[in-house]
């Protein structure tokens, strides 16, 4: 049996290699990680995919190809918490569709009343269904823009845009839900 | 003489933000017109309004208190077992969100509301509120005084007086 004073050595210096290595994954999680929650949240607006889509995310950035810290980390930590989360939220999206039709309930298929149109919960619901469906271009501006609520240069610089272009794009954005959510 | 140079940059500054808001107020005045007699565009502009307050709602949406440190912990969870055992994880695993600056400020603020409340009351007193509140009670005595005096006779005036303050001496108001 080893003495404990050589394991103890030993787990340190496996400790610092990885630390090494792959530190940079657990800074960025505490640098980075309230805000990515709270853009999570506001997509998802669900306790367990908020969970699973953060947890997609630093898997993904811990197995990239290269294993590498991306060259602008805030864009890509944005970007792809934005991409998986509306991976979800459309993989949902076809769930609750397809237990719809399995239930065969003629009021969720209906126009929606005027009581739920007052509903806010509704109303989020179907502008969260709305932005997963927008094209990739004018929906990440929207949740770089409005759900993590970055300013216009910020979004800018992380699409390799200009800030003209992010913000007719916003707007088209939102003439497009409009239209949708009539 | 030298005409005075153009490259005055507060001057070029200072034109073009009038420029700038007197063409925004332009803008702005022609759309409101434009507004209030095309009702095709109100509907538009009703919907896009509709959007940006459901945008609204997502933004304010309440999040469970812990779900940052639930999500940390799973994200944690699936790192290398290196990266897992550091203290830095250990830190994650516990994170709670920041409370936002007026959260942190609140109990603060109620102070400094509270202080700022107590001066405007000094404040006033000191001014003489309160002595011109007095002044203008009995002016407004003496004013519902001579009316009835006018019009009534002497004792129903002292039994209204008596009925409307029923705390002042009657008698000791100067009738006019």
């Amino acid at each position: 049996m080893e003495p404990a004073g050589i394991q103890l050595t030993w787990d340190t210096a496996f400790f610092d290699t990885v630390e090494k290595s792959q530190h940079w994954i657990l800074r960025s999680m505490r640098s980075h990680g309230p805000a990515l929650v709270s853009l999570l949240w506001k997509i998802l607006g669900n306790e367990q995919d908020v969970c699973d889509a953060y947890q997609e995310l630093f898997l993904k950035l811990a197995h990239r190809p290269d294993r590498d810290k991306p060259a602008n980390l805030r864009a890509y930590l944005f970007r792809t918490a934005s991409n998986i989360a509306v991976t979800h939220l459309r993989r949902r999206m076809l769930q609750e569709k397809h237990l719809d039709k399995v239930r065969h309930t003629a009021e969720r298929a209906a126009p929606s009343s005027p009581a739920e149109e007052l509903d806010a919960r509704a109303m989020k619901d179907r502008l969260r269904a709305a932005i997963s469906n927008l094209p990739d271009y004018l929906r990440e501006v929207v949740v770089l823009r409005d759900l993590a609520e970055l300013p216009y240069t910020e979004v800018a610089r992380m699409l390799n845009i200009p800030g003209s272009t992010a913000r007719v794009y916003r707007y088209k954005a939102v003439q497009l839900l409009a239209e949708w959510l009539k | 003489m030298k005409p005075e140079t153009t490259n005055n940059t507060c001057r070029t500054l200072r034109k073009k933000q009038g420029l700038t808001a007197s063409v925004r107020e332009r803008l702005l005045n022609f759309s409101l017109r434009h507004l209030e007699s095309c009702p095709r565009c109100r509907k538009r502009a009703a919907l896009l309004d509709r959007i940006e307050l459901a945008l609204d709602l997502l933004r304010t949406e309440q999040r469970p208190f812990d779900l940052l440190k639930k999500a940390n912990t799973r994200a944690v969870g699936t790192l290398a077992h290196g990266l897992r055992e550091t203290p830095d994880a250990g830190r994650l695993r516990e994170q709670m969100p920041r409370p936002g600056w007026l959260e942190l400020h609140t109990p603060a603020l109620d102070k400094l509301l509270n202080v700022a409340a107590c001066l405007f009351m000094v404040l006033i007193i000191k001014t003489g509120v309160f002595a011109d509140l007095t002044k203008l009670e009995n002016t407004g005595r003496k004013a519902v005084n001579n009316y009835y005096a006018r019009n009534l006779s002497a004792e129903g005036l002292n039994d209204i007086l008596r009925d409307i303050f029923p705390e002042a001496e009657t008698n000791d108001i100067d009738l006019v």
